[in-house]
């Protein structure tokens, strides 16, 4: 039995990097270890756009050859067979990923994949820049004050009323009590500017929380509604 | 109008020429898509360098096809704008979206480094004023 991960790794080996290429195939989940012709049309759609998402931030040359080469590779269902169509969870429930943050080019990667989550769950353009825009502001501090950690996304709650729920956790030197007090008071300003960035994540966020202590590391956790 | 290319020395990964174009005595930049972070500190650089190599009374950086500003790339705005005027000119930023400008302001952030014109238009029929 030939899986989706298989097909893939095939179909983007020499386009992009090993290391990339199991990245990719590693966030689509379990729709990586199913069978190649058992996708429906909708999850054939999900693979083929986070493939496409990192074919043009990773693969080297022609890009629109290395996304047909996978469109191709991947079988189109048969319009006829809707149980794969019903079978499938809702849209929401698949909006998922974990993306490691370990430089620059990882930050961009992270505010693509959160404009592309936002706008899949129907997100108003205001909101999904906003998400991106937090998410943004999240990597970087990882990059800039822990070195690597990484960013998650959720959708949650009902399609059509989902929000994305946002974690973005490192293992790094933490922020220290007194550094708190005075992000809270707004009177911290770091050279690099992680109090402005964690008080503009507040302020965009429909909720926020903040857990860290030195040498701790720190977990920012927050939730972004569609509409507003 | 001289377009001018300004190409940047850095690794070749990262070779990005900054598109400064010379437009009568003013310099506009527009930058397309990502506003990535090593482009940003060398478009800071390159941007000095230019306005002091040409003697520019004005910059325009064009952002109208931006999707995106964080307070990273808004402090760096805001560095230019200040180093620019530092240096006797004054810089202008054009084109920032609607949505772009509800999520600034909403971020707590400003922009008080630069000039803001609605587009480029307004923004050169100003500098053609003085």
């Amino acid at each position: 039995m030939t899986t989706v991960g298989d097909r893939l790794g095939v179909a983007l080996n020499g386009a992009i990097s090993e290391i990339t290429r199991r990245s990719v195939i590693g966030r689509l989940g379990t729709l990586a270890h199913r069978p190649v012709d058992s996708l429906s049309t909708h999850e054939r759609d999900l693979v083929l756009g986070q493939v496409s998402v990192a074919v043009r931030l990773f693969a080297r040359g022609d890009k629109e050859a290395v996304n047909r080469e996978v469109a191709h590779a991947l079988p189109t269902p048969v319009a006829t067979s809707s149980s794969g169509e019903r079978a499938a969870p809702a849209g929401a429930a698949q909006v998922a990923s974990t993306i490691a943050i370990r430089g620059e080019d990882d930050v961009a990667h992270a505010r693509g994949e959160a404009w592309t989550h936002a706008v899949r769950l129907g997100f108003s353009r205001f909101s999904a820049i906003k998400v991106a825009t937090a998410v943004s502001e999240l990597a970087r501090n990882i990059v800039f004050y822990a070195g690597n950690g990484s960013v998650s996304l959720e959708a949650r709650g009902e399609a059509g009323a989902a929000h994305l729920h946002l974690v973005a956790r490192d293992q790094g030197p933490g922020i220290s009590a007194q550094k708190l007090a005075a992000l809270a008071d707004g009177s911290y300003r770091s050279e690099r500017g992680m109090g402005q960035g964690l008080a503009a994540v507040r302020r965009l966020a429909d909720s926020f929380d903040l857990q860290t202590a030195p040498g701790m590391g720190t977990t920012v956790t927050c939730t972004f509604r569609g509409q507003g | 109008v001289t377009p001018h290319l300004s190409p940047t020395a850095s690794t070749p990964r990262q070779a990005q020429a900054v598109p400064i174009v010379r437009v009568r005595g003013s310099l506009l930049v527009t930058i397309r898509g990502e506003l990535h972070d090593r482009f940003a500190l060398q478009l800071q650089e390159a941007i000095t360098l230019e306005t002091r190599h040409t003697g520019a009374h004005a910059v325009v950086l064009d952002l109208s096809q931006v999707a995106i500003i964080d307070s990273y790339i808004t402090r760096i705005l805001n560095d230019i704008g200040t180093s620019v005027r530092y240096m006797g000119a004054r810089c202008f930023v054009v084109g920032i979206r609607p949505s772009v400008a509800m999520t600034l302001v909403e971020m707590g952030v400003d922009l008080q480094g630069v000039h803001t014109r609605l587009n480029l238009d307004l923004a050169l029929a100003e500098i053609e004023e003085v």
